[in-house]
């Protein structure tokens, strides 16, 4: 049993090889067969009799096909370009951004999952009822609002209206007030600042950190929320029709541990899946968001570097998120792999 | 002579009686889900939604009544209903409800040739890939494995900012990242279909590859693509304005609905018209796209009908 475990785990691992491969090579193909590639390892303080050296160092006078391998020696050393956008090197600009992105994202799946879930049984167990109907509204609102609409007119709402009308409203952009930067610093360590200021007991920027994080990542959140409410729904609606539950009910169990104990684990495998899809979809959207929230991200990054044509940054960040997207599918197939044994022995 | 005229037109019109026959079931299907259709308020709704923006995009020219690009420096920012201006104007007294009723042909053209490419293209790729199988399928589903290693709008973003900014390299970026999905689709129907006897009598009788494909596969499989298609129109819609959001699209002043709130977001406060009124016309778009697409999965699949 827990080799067939290791064995499936290894080969899903060796399968993502190539993929991994393939996406160097779009990205090859991208930035060197149609773009510039000499442009993403020049600075601003590159002086031009230095080019020719930046050429030669990086096999860009070679064939192109021996060029791919200098770009994946130079992927795999950690050599990604030049930012001009932010002024940093690609590797350092991502180190810098990627915290406030995962925390958004996080915050992000932690409201779509605490609240698509509960609202998925829900709608499953009062099929065509009211719940039902306010749940179908919610879900296809979610996939029908462009999410850069949506932030804006939240923040008409939540920040412009609510100021106006002296009510207590939610900051409009960044991820702390200034004021509180200032008066109450704190030390980065992980980059994430509700953990941050949590363990250094600094609850003035905790507090602060929070009520920026809730419209973004609401926003962020809306459209996968409804994809797992609706996917949710219907394997509980597929899993209730099966003969065990059946079986549960007529031995007189309650229709709460029918539904939690029994239906509940069945149900959830097909929305593990959309889970880690609707990872993608939060990336997607985090370009957008950030964008209005003004959240120093990598979002906000990739948008500032589409228009100052900053081709390194923009290949960092597609291949970065294609990374992060295989290392996804992957633990997503290997959960899968976990909840649902016959997946196992295919 | 005669006869043979008379032998002929019998022969005609016993093939016209069998083409008769051979449509039966086909228009009693067709009779039921219209039937289906009555009863799916939400899809009708999305029907209607849809054929009001066709006719928009259709009769825009002498829908809109001022020019949409028209530049009137006098009259910047008016709120709604006023001087004549029923959406209001924006930072450069561009007349908002005209610019909404000329973006519908931009969007929505770009939405439907995006998908109408893909779908196409996709088809023919996974059709063959599931009929012929071996060496020729598995290359194909690795390199679609590729392509779903990224997201679609991250994957655009990259092609447009090699390519230029342009509302054509948007659609371009987007018909390059949104085949692979088509091609699963139906590569996965092509599988179960080329096992069925049919297809195998149409073999033995010695029809091509290619006849296989085209005659037999392709429609026995199409259904499913053809409802993911409809939603992708909202989904292409989205991803589309969205990139023109961020600033990959037109030259200023296009009348393009992300374009639109983009450029009117920096006073939006102040304004929230410029940018209310774009966002909904996608809304109801994207939103009529996902009904019919909804419904129509239910009026195809047999399996949910009851």
């Amino acid at each position: 049993m827990i080799v067939k475990v290791r064995d499936y785990i290894i080969r899903r691992i060796i399968l993502s090889i190539p993929v991994i491969l393939g996406a160097l090579f779009i990205t090859f193909f991208l930035s060197h067969v149609i773009g510039n590639p000499a442009a993403a390892y020049v600075t601003e303080r590159t002086p031009p009799e230095a080019i020719p050296a930046i050429i030669h160092q990086h096999g860009l006078d070679r064939p192109i096909w021996e060029q791919f391998f200098f770009y994946l020696r130079d992927v795999i050393t950690g050599d990604w370009g030049y930012s001009m956008a932010v002024h940093m090197d690609v590797t350092a600009a991502i180190a810098t951004f990627f915290p406030a992105t995962f925390e958004l994202a996080m915050a992000a799946m932690v409201f779509s999952v605490g609240l698509g879930i509960p609202l998925g049984i829900v709608s499953a167990t009062h099929k065509d009822q009211w719940i039902d109907q306010l749940t179908r509204i919610i879900a296809l609102s979610g996939v029908s609002l462009p999410v850069f609409w949506l932030a804006l007119m939240l923040k008409y709402i939540f920040y412009y209206k609510f100021w106006q009308w002296g009510l207590p409203y939610l900051p409009n952009v960044g991820r702390v007030d200034h004021l509180v930067e200032i008066l109450y610093p704190i030390k980065r360590i992980t980059g994430l600042y509700l953990f941050d200021s949590l363990i250094q007991g600094n609850f003035v920027f905790f507090w602060s950190a929070l009520i920026h994080l809730i419209m973004p990542a609401f926003c962020l959140g809306y459209i996968s929320m409804a994809l797992i409410t609706r996917m949710m729904r219907s394997s509980m609606l597929e899993v209730l029709k099966e003969d065990y539950i059946l079986l549960a009910r007529a031995k007189g169990l309650s229709e709460r541990v029918v539904i939690y104990r029994h239906a509940l684990r069945n149900a959830l495998i097909p929305t593990v899946t959309v889970i880690g899809l609707a990872f993608g979809g939060l990336m997607t959207g985090a370009v957008l968001t950030e964008t209005i929230f003004a959240w120093h991200g990598l979002g906000q990054w990739s948008t500032a570097a589409i228009l100052t044509t900053d081709f390194a940054a923009i290949n960092g960040f597609t291949l970065l998120v294609a990374f992060i997207f295989v290392i996804m599918n992957l633990l997503v197939d290997l959960l899968y792999g976990i909840l649902d044994p016959r997946i196992r022995y295919s | 002579m005669t006869e043979q005229i008379q032998a002929n037109e019998e022969q005609e019109f016993s093939r016209f009686e069998l083409w008769k026959e051979d449509l039966k079931p086909h228009i009693k299907e067709f009779k039921y889900s219209l039937h289906l259709l009555k009863q799916n308020p939400l899809v009708i709704t999305g029907i209607v939604i849809t054929l009001f923006y066709v006719f928009i995009a259709i009769f825009a020219p002498w829908i809109a009544p001022y020019d949409p690009e028209l530049i009137d420096l006098s009259n910047r920012n008016l709120p709604p209903l006023t001087n004549g201006h029923l959406f209001g104007t924006d930072n450069y007294g561009m007349d908002i409800f005209s610019r909404v009723i000329w973006g519908t042909r931009v969007d929505f053209g770009m939405a439907l040739i995006v998908v109408l490419v893909t779908a196409t293209f996709g088809t023919i790729l996974g059709a063959s890939s599931g009929y012929l199988g071996g060496k020729y399928d598995e290359l194909i589903m690795r390199i679609t494995d590729i392509f779903f290693a990224f997201p679609g709008l991250i994957l655009a973003m990259a092609i447009v900012t090699v390519i230029g900014r342009s509302l054509q390299n948007i659609m371009f970026a987007l018909m390059f990242v949104w085949w692979p999905g088509y091609t699963r689709l139906i590569r996965a129907q092509a599988l179960a279909e080329r096992e069925k006897l049919y297809v195998e009598a149409a073999r033995s009788v010695g029809a091509s590859d290619l006849r296989i494909i085209f005659k037999h596969i392709i429609p026995n499989s199409i259904q499913p693509l053809i409802v993911a298609a409809t939603m992708d129109l909202g989904g292409v819609l989205l991803t589309a304005a969205g990139l023109s959001f961020i600033g990959f699209g037109a030259e200023a002043g296009a009348p393009e609905w992300g374009w639109m709130i983009a450029a009117g977001q920096q006073y939006f406060l102040q304004y929230p018209w410029e940018v209310l009124f774009p966002g909904l016309a996608i809304f109801f778009a994207v939103l009529a796209f996902n009904l019919m697409g909804d419904g129509m999965r239910d009026i195809m699949d047999p399996r949910l009908r009851r």
